[in-house]
């Protein structure tokens, strides 16, 4: 991956709460390149939202810690050091992101057509004319029929899979460099859904932006993304190619995880689990492997010192005995 | 599945109308919920129930509980018409009906601790000796993986896939034979989720109730459902086999809704029937056929009537539509 657009180096977020620090994305680190789609996966709580909104910095400061030894570059362009204002011509313009909640992510007393001009508006000198026609292209772009008529409408007009359409024209008006995409499709129905990863990948097509997609659907990332990072409590458990990942995982979570969907396509006579539940951010292990509780393969070293992210041919992985967990199966 | 094939539940045409207020002006418009629907049901059977949302499929489970009032229509259960059974009636045929609902976090009274929540329905249903009911309920926890520590905490110390157990304890504990699963894992972590499907499946093994599962997720269907029902805006458009529907989906938004679910498989390169629009409201549903907005193909056919249920290889896959060749 010689041009990566966005490099992520030690992302570590910490929140405050109750007066405790806790820790809630810990030492995140990857390269996206240009025109590629990264998916990030892991379960509610795992900190890929977190990871994905301080890139764009829209974490509330009041009780959120950045650690300085973060670097996240655009292009080269360091964005750590850039100060608020500086940074509002990046976001939305370079860096883009679709919510997951079509619903309430559109401000319900204003236009479509206002709150899109007004993200044109902000980010480019140009007439509030001009504005309106390059927003009706871009709606027209995303398949929204009459488009003209639309500007004029309110959010609550719309059905979830228009808002969603919407919300993504607005995202790409700017033509920005990234789009982050958190959970876009969880919110609305599998036909709904289905038009709107058939657009995404259109739309990624035409116009060659770089789209980070968070998603708790395995299926999903399958059909749409290029590599996939596999997170847990906070840590990058798994990085590969989607292909290589599916096909051989390494990571005990990554495998209970790929094993614990329903198949559409096989019959299963009984669903593996993984046992117990995601640890909340309080009850965070302090030394050891974070996945050690749950995990099939747990030994003594897991439960003493954390896994680093070893590189494993293009994969990395954050586990004692990747690659040769088989052995310790029958324990 | 089991051999007991002896029939449960029916529900013959059974409609739910809800009178709603126009946005502006006077008057009321009905919103047809649920249209028509006929299906049975037997003994230890799990018949899955798919649609998108506001298919009416939550209101077909809660109406034939009688949660909600029958606008038309019968609903049998266990031989007895219970159609026009008033509260008093139901209450004593509730111990056999039970409900496990989507939202474990609104469906637990936070006030209340476990053990008493599921002590409730044996104290509401007279059921057992008083003193043996604390056992009971003892017993029923350790059933679905939940230590007996778990008796005096209160929900908010639980975790959401905790919760769902309590749900499924609280809904098992008066041995029902009939529970009506309302989506009841997709508020769940994936790994989370595999736990109460398991659990859930271990249940009806064991007791032999028959579920009515209601879904939006295939694969989950699939997984534990013996026979499937596929519902658009409020009427059943297919109902077959598990692995009949799969292997042969008939009707053109089954087949749609097969082709629209992203598989978990990197290989697997599928052609997309991608359904164009929305579901059309149920206030002004089309004229005759209601997927024939969306239908691939649409024919003049489909303006008439509306079609109904025609079993099309006599072993009871059933299909609505009438561009059958």
């Amino acid at each position: 991956m010689e041009n990566s657009i966005l490099e992520v180096k030690n992302l570590k977020v910490d929140f405050i709460m109750d007066g405790e620090r806790v820790n809630a994305v810990h030492e995140v680190s990857f390269k996206l390149g240009k025109g590629r789609t990264l998916g990030i996966v892991g379960e509610s709580g795992c900190g890929k939202s977190v990871s994905a909104t301080s890139i764009m910095r829209l974490l509330p400061k009041i009780n959120t810690i950045v650690d300085d030894c973060t670097s996240i570059k655009l292009d080269d362009e360091e964005l750590t050091t850039l100060s608020d204002k500086e940074f509002q011509k990046v976001r939305g313009n370079r860096i883009s992101m679709i919510f997951q909640e079509p619903m309430t992510s559109l401000n319900p007393v204003y236009t479509i057509g206002k709150q899109l001009i007004e993200m044109v508006q902000s980010h480019q000198k140009i007439s509030k004319k001009d504005a309106f026609e390059t927003c009706v292209e871009m709606l027209e772009k995303v398949g929204i029929p009459e488009a003209r008529k639309r500007m004029k409408e309110y959010p609550h007009q719309l059905s979830g899979g228009m808002r969603q359409r919407v919300m993504i024209a607005m995202a790409l008006v700017c033509n920005p460099e990234v789009l982050i995409a958190d959970e876009p499709t969880t919110a609305l129905d599998v036909t709904i859904q289905a038009q709107i990863l058939e657009l995404m990948n259109k739309l990624k097509e035409d116009t060659k932006t770089s789209i980070i997609l968070i998603t708790h659907d395995m299926g999903v990332v399958a059909e749409v993304t290029d590599e996939v990072m596999v997170m847990y409590a906070g840590e990058v458990v798994e990085h590969d190619d989607v292909k290589e990942i599916f096909h051989n995982p390494m990571h005990p979570y990554t495998i209970g995880l790929l094993d614990s969907i329903p198949k559409l396509n096989q019959n299963t006579e009984r669903l593996l689990t993984i046992d117990g539940t995601v640890p909340t951010l309080k009850n965070m292990p302090k030394v050891g492997c974070r996945f050690a509780d749950r995990c099939h393969y747990c030994q003594d070293l897991c439960r003493t010192e954390s896994p680093a992210l070893k590189k494993v041919g293009t994969r990395e992985v954050r586990c004692h005995f990747a690659g040769n967990l088989k052995a310790k199966e029958d324990k | 599945m089991s051999e007991n094939n002896q029939e449960l539940l029916r529900v013959e045409y059974l409609k739910k109308h809800f009178k709603v207020k126009r946005k502006y002006g006077a008057g009321k418009q009905v919103l047809k919920a649920v249209d028509n629907v006929s299906f049975t049901l037997n003994r230890g059977e799990v018949l899955g129930l798919v649609g998108e949302s506001g298919c009416g499929k939550s209101t077909l489970g809660r109406t034939v509980l009688k949660l909600y009032d029958i606008t038309e229509g019968k609903v049998v259960f266990d031989g007895t018409d219970i159609t026009n059974y008033n509260f008093k009636q139901m209450r004593n045929i509730r111990k056999n009906m039970q409900m496990i609902f989507q939202d474990p976090y609104a469906s637990l009274n936070p006030r209340m601790t476990i053990g008493d929540i599921v002590m409730s329905p044996l104290n509401t249903f007279n059921l057992g000796e008083k003193k043996d009911r604390i056992d009971m309920v003892c017993e029923m926890l350790k059933k679905v993986g939940l230590s007996t520590e778990y008796l005096y905490k209160l929900p908010h110390e639980m975790s959401g896939g905790q919760r769902q157990r309590v749900v499924i304890a609280r809904a098992m504990i008066s041995n029902p034979s009939f529970v009506v699963c309302d989506e009841p894992v997709s508020a769940l972590d994936v790994s989370v989720r595999a736990q109460v499907l398991n659990l859930m499946k271990d249940m009806q093994d064991e007791s032999q109730v028959a579920y009515l599962f209601i879904s939006h997720d295939l694969s989950t269907v699939k997984y534990v459902c013996d026979r499937i029902a596929v519902m658009y805006l409020g009427h059943i458009v297919e109902i077959a086999e598990s692995d009949e529907l799969f292997k042969n989906p008939v009707h053109p938004y089954t087949q749609a809704l097969l082709s629209a679910i992203p598989i978990p498989d990197v290989d697997q390169k599928r052609n997309r029937i991608i359904l164009q629009g929305d579901v059309p409201s149920p206030i002004n549903p089309p004229q005759g056929c209601p997927f024939k907005t969306r239908c691939t193909k649409y024919c003049a056919r489909c303006d008439e009537k509306i079609p109904a249920l025609e079993d099309i290889d006599g072993n009871g896959h059933m299909v609505a539509c009438c561009n059958l060749d």
